[in-house]
Order: structure tokens, then C-alpha cells, then sequence
């Protein structure tokens, strides 16, 4: 099959979580030589990005991303033992739901397709402790993404914020929010760098901090 | 004088011409539940959430201060999914987590008293003892499809919906199931079944996901409520405007929506329907007393004269007195121009 054929099915294929397709074509791309990087970004990751585009269209929900993350992940599982490891660029990104939130899908969603987009992701999980995103500059991490689904767990992004300055470390990371009850105007109360209402624009975030 | 309860039967059965000619006056709610009421009183939350004496007074008292014209039993979204065999944890001062969702071995409804479905209609029989048929005590009941997310595990259903609709119905026909003797119960008690439904939002899922697996299950919820004699609202959170007609649909009396201009809320499903809400909770919690006012006169403008006037959801902890002040004052003084 001729490569970008290929590619654009296998995109295609995650577009509507044909997980049997993308498993077929990722190991086809393999044997016919095609690099997995390539296979990544402009076949799989791509994909995502469409979804993206769909969620951000309204066509696409929740469930339909995840199904799509899903289906991305059983390709990128091939793919991974063939990957070399100078696609590890642009930044280092911790995400976590902040101490006392346990609402995590929307940073599972962010995760996905920070991932898709090349970005190499620490996931610190949910209801993480305010020493526990420290930490992770100190380790070498550039961007922190924090979310929070309530009103009563948001003030715990400007708490990390706080320690971050006293632990000297807040000019070493971006702090990127997230999640419904935050915005742009709570970003900037609280110091962060920036806010993005969805996945999508997260992404689209990240790009605009480094790009 | 016209007691709370007669104002807001008259809201539920009069027409719009006969409120508009009666200078009909707003009802107002702001949505203060178990853990605002708590912190009101300076305690940590989870004594609100697991003892039904303590909840039912914290609740009566911030009534009495307020004043406000309805009253809402409302702890935590997992307390039914927790007597249905979900495995959670309540931290002293924050909401309780879901640990471990039941799956396969979710128990269906027994006695009404599992866990802490007792400690809610404990509260329910106090406050209706307290406040006698001064107004109606609203209970929170979780709408199926979120009850059904928390049974499954909230990524493993949404994921269900497009891998398996057959287990989807599983789940959604267990939760519908306890949900209509747990209304009974509420009923029995004293209070009026309130459907919160956060998982079916439309910052969620598809309308057509809506349409296929929230919307029969929710109308059979309100079906059954009604036949029990009740009448009864629908909280949804998020965005809602792609379901607007669709909650409607549903034949629950109220409609309580997050924050949306209501104009256009109130556009789509038409003059009859009763309309809860929506003053931004956050502004609630940050903003000034007159921006608050001016929002809450804003919502009133756009949505009398079927109309509660409430906050977009429910209060967080942090909002300040004067603010929840300033939206029940700015219902107390409006007037029809």
C-alpha cells in the first residue's frame, strides 16, 4: 500500500475507533518499512488531532474520545519498541486533578492528547498532593497541568503556585490550568501561565508557550 | 400572608397570564446544601454528610437565616451509588471519592436504609417536622445515567455507550430501578424527588447519546414520580444547550440549568416550562453583592414569571454570606415593570 494511503487510513481508523484496523495498519506500516515515527505522528497522532477537532466541533464527546484514545493506544503499543528516542522532544508535562479532586477524565482527555502530539507526559493521577507537583520540577519537569472540577478543590492551583515560588522553582515550569469551574481570569489571579477551557485548546496552549 | 409553600404551588400550576397578572412575586433558592451549611456553621462537612440529625439542622438553621423559600437534602453525588455496593471514601472535609465502582455486583434497592440512604430521609422527616408544611424540602435523587456512571466507573460507562449498549441498559435498568423505590422513599418521607443528573451534561455526551440512554430512563424516573403524586425538577450540569428540549422532554416541572444565558434557555423550551437557576456560582463566590444582584436581575428578566431563581449549581463553601444575601434581596424587591 502506497504510505500515505496508509497513513490517512490508519488516521481514519482512529477517527472511528477501529481498533482492529489500527493494529493491522500499524503493523503493515512496520513491514513496509514506513519509520514508526511517522506512523505516529502523521497516522496515529494525527487521528487524535481530528478527534480533537470533532470534540472541539461539538461532533465528538467524552466517550467518543476515549474510545478514539483507546483505539490510538493499541496502535502506539506496536509502534512504541520501534520508536527511536529523538521524538522525545518539545517539553516535559506533569498532569494531575489537585489535592481533593478526584475528577480525572478531562486530564485522562488532556493526556491523550498531549501524548498524540509528541509531548512526553509524567501522569501524577488524581487528588495529588501540592509537594507532589514541586517534586516533579525539581525531577526535571517544564510544564505543569493541573484540573479541578470544583469550586472547592480550584484554590489548591494557587497553592501550588505559592510553593512553587518558595521553593524557587517557578521560573523552571509553566502552569497551565484546566477544568470547569476555572478561567482565564482565575489563571491570572492566581499566577498561572495560562487556561484552556477543553483538550483542544490545551494543546493548542502548549504550542503557543513554545512553539 | 402567602406561605412559601402556596407561592410555590401557585408557580407550579398557574398559567403565565394569571402570574403576570398576579404581579406574581420570584420564588428563590440559592442552592445551599450539606456542605455549605456546614461550613456555615464552622464544621468540617463529613459529620453533614454522615449523620442525618446534624444535616437536617445545619440545613434548617441557614433556612432560617437566609430565609429563602425552598429546602434542599443534598450531601454528595455517591450515596446511592454507595448503598448500591460502590466502595467510597468521606474525607473529614471534602466530598467523598469513589474508590471502587460496584460493576457487576451492584446490589439493587432493599430497605432505604443502606449506608447513608437513611441518613438522607432522617433528614428529610426532621426538616419536615421542623418546618411543618411551611415549604417543600427537595431531595436529591440522582438521575440514572450518572447513577449508572458511578456503578461502572464513570470512563468504563461513557465507553460502554459505544462498545456495548446492551450492558449500558444493564447498568442504567439497575440504577433506574433503585432510583424509583429510593423516589418512593423520598416521598414517604416528606420531600420531593430532585433529579440531579451531572454525567448526562452536555459538556458529556452527544445529544443523540442523550437522547438514546439519559432521556428514557429519566422520563421513566418522572413518569413514576408522578404517578406517586409528586411533581419534581431535573439539575443538569454544564452545558446544556444542545439538550435543552430534550430535558423538557423528560416532563419534569422544573428545569434547573448551569450557567447559559437564560434568554435563549428560556427561548428553547418555550413560556410554560419552570426554569431554576442560574447566577454563576463562581461569581457567587468571588464577585461583589451588587454584581451578584445585577446578575440575579439579569436571570429574572429573561425568565419570569415561571421561574425559581437559584444559583447555576450548588454553592461552594467559600461564598461569601452577603452574596448569597444579595440574590435573595434582589428576588425580595424585584418588581414587573
Amino acid at each position: 500500500m502506497e504510505q500515505d494511503k496508509l497513513l490517512a487510513l490508519l488516521s481514519a481508523a482512529v477517527v472511528k475507533f477501529n481498533r482492529d484496523d489500527v493494529i493491522r495498519l500499524c503493523e503493515t506500516a512496520l513491514n513496509q518499512g514506513i519509520p514508526a515515527d511517522v506512523a505516529l505522528n502523521q497516522g496515529l497522532a494525527k487521528g487524535m488531532r481530528m478527534v480533537g477537532e470533532k470534540f472541539a466541533r461539538q461532533e465528538y464527546f467524552v466517550p467518543e474520545v476515549l474510545m478514539a484514545a483507546k483505539t490510538m493506544y493499541a496502535g502506539f503499543d506496536i509502534l512504541k519498541p520501534h520508536l527511536t528516542p529523538k521524538e522525545k522532544k518539545h517539553h516535559k508535562l506533569a498532569l494531575g486533578v489537585v489535592q481533593g479532586d478526584i475528577h480525572d477524565i478531562g486530564k485522562n482527555i488532556v493526556k491523550v492528547m498531549a501524548e498524540a502530539s509528541g509531548y512526553e507526559v509524567v501522569d501524577l493521577g488524581r487528588n495529588v498532593p501540592v509537594e507532589q507537583f514541586v517534586n516533579a520540577v525539581r525531577d526535571g519537569i517544564t510544564v505543569i497541568g493541573m484540573s479541578a472540577l470544583m469550586t472547592t478543590t480550584m484554590p489548591v492551583m494557587g497553592k501550588v503556585i505559592i510553593a512553587l515560588k518558595q521553593a524557587g522553582l517557578r521560573e523552571k515550569v509553566r502552569v497551565l490550568i484546566g477544568g470547569a469551574p476555572v478561567n482565564d481570569l482565575f489563571a491570572q489571579q492566581i499566577g498561572a501561565d495560562g487556561y484552556a477551557p477543553d483538550a483542544y485548546q490545551a494543546i493548542a496552549k502548549l504550542k503557543e508557550l513554545f512553539d | 400572608m402567602v406561605t412559601k409553600y402556596a407561592k410555590v404551588i401557585r408557580l407550579l400550576t398557574a398559567t403565565n397570564q394569571e402570574l403576570l397578572r398576579e404581579q406574581f412575586a420570584p420564588v428563590v433558592f440559592p442552592m445551599v446544601v450539606a456542605n455549605y451549611a456546614a461550613r456555615f456553621a464552622s464544621e468540617k462537612i463529613r459529620q453533614a454528610l454522615t449523620d442525618g440529625n446534624r444535616l437536617s439542622e445545619l440545613l434548617y438553621h441557614c433556612y432560617r437565616v437566609f430565609d429563602y423559600d425552598l429546602i434542599m437534602v443534598f450531601t454528595d453525588v455517591m450515596v446511592e451509588a454507595e448503598a448500591m455496593g460502590c466502595e467510597i471514601e468521606i474525607p473529614e472535609d471534602e466530598p467523598p471519592v469513589l474508590l471502587q465502582p460496584a460493576r457487576e455486583k451492584s446490589r439493587p434497592f432493599t430497605t432505604g436504609r443502606e449506608k447513608r440512604l437513611g441518613i438522607v430521609l432522617q433528614a428529610t422527616r426532621r426538616l419536615r417536622e421542623m418546618v411543618k408544611d411551611e415549604t417543600f424540602i427537595l431531595v436529591s435523587l440522582k438521575g440514572p445515567f450518572s447513577l449508572a456512571c458511578f456503578l461502572a466507573g464513570p470512563e468504563h460507562l461513557l465507553e460502554l455507550l459505544l462498545a456495548s449498549p446492551e450492558k449500558t441498559d444493564w447498568y442504567l435498568q439497575c440504577a433506574l430501578s433503585n432510583q424509583k423505590h429510593y423516589a418512593r422513599e423520598i416521598i414517604r418521607a416528606g420531600g420531593i424527588p430532585f433529579i440531579g443528573d451531572p454525567f448526562a451534561s452536555g459538556s458529556i455526551i452527544s445529544p443523540t447519546h442523550f437522547q438514546r440512554f439519559a432521556l428514557p430512563y429519566l422520563k421513566e424516573l418522572v413518569d413514576f414520580i408522578h404517578q406517586l403524586g409528586s411533581w419534581t425538577g431535573l439539575h443538569i450540569c454544564g452545558d446544556s444547550r444542545q439538550i435543552l428540549q430534550l430535558m423538557n422532554q423528560t416532563g419534569a416541572e422544573v428545569l434547573s440549568v448551569d450557567e447559559m444565558p437564560l434568554k435563549s434557555v428560556r427561548t428553547q423550551i418555550g413560556p410554560q416550562s419552570i426554569i431554576m437557576g442560574n447566577v454563576s456560582t463562581q461569581l457567587l463566590e468571588t464577585g461583589k453583592p451588587q454584581q451578584v444582584a445585577n446578575a440575579a436581575q439579569d436571570c429574572l428578566n429573561s425568565g419570569m414569571p415561571k421561574m425559581i431563581l437559584s444559583s447555576a449549581c450548588d454553592l461552594a463553601t467559600s461564598t461569601p454570606k452577603e452574596n448569597v444575601v444579595a440574590l435573595i434581596e434582589t428576588a425580595r424587591s424585584w418588581r414587573w415593570k
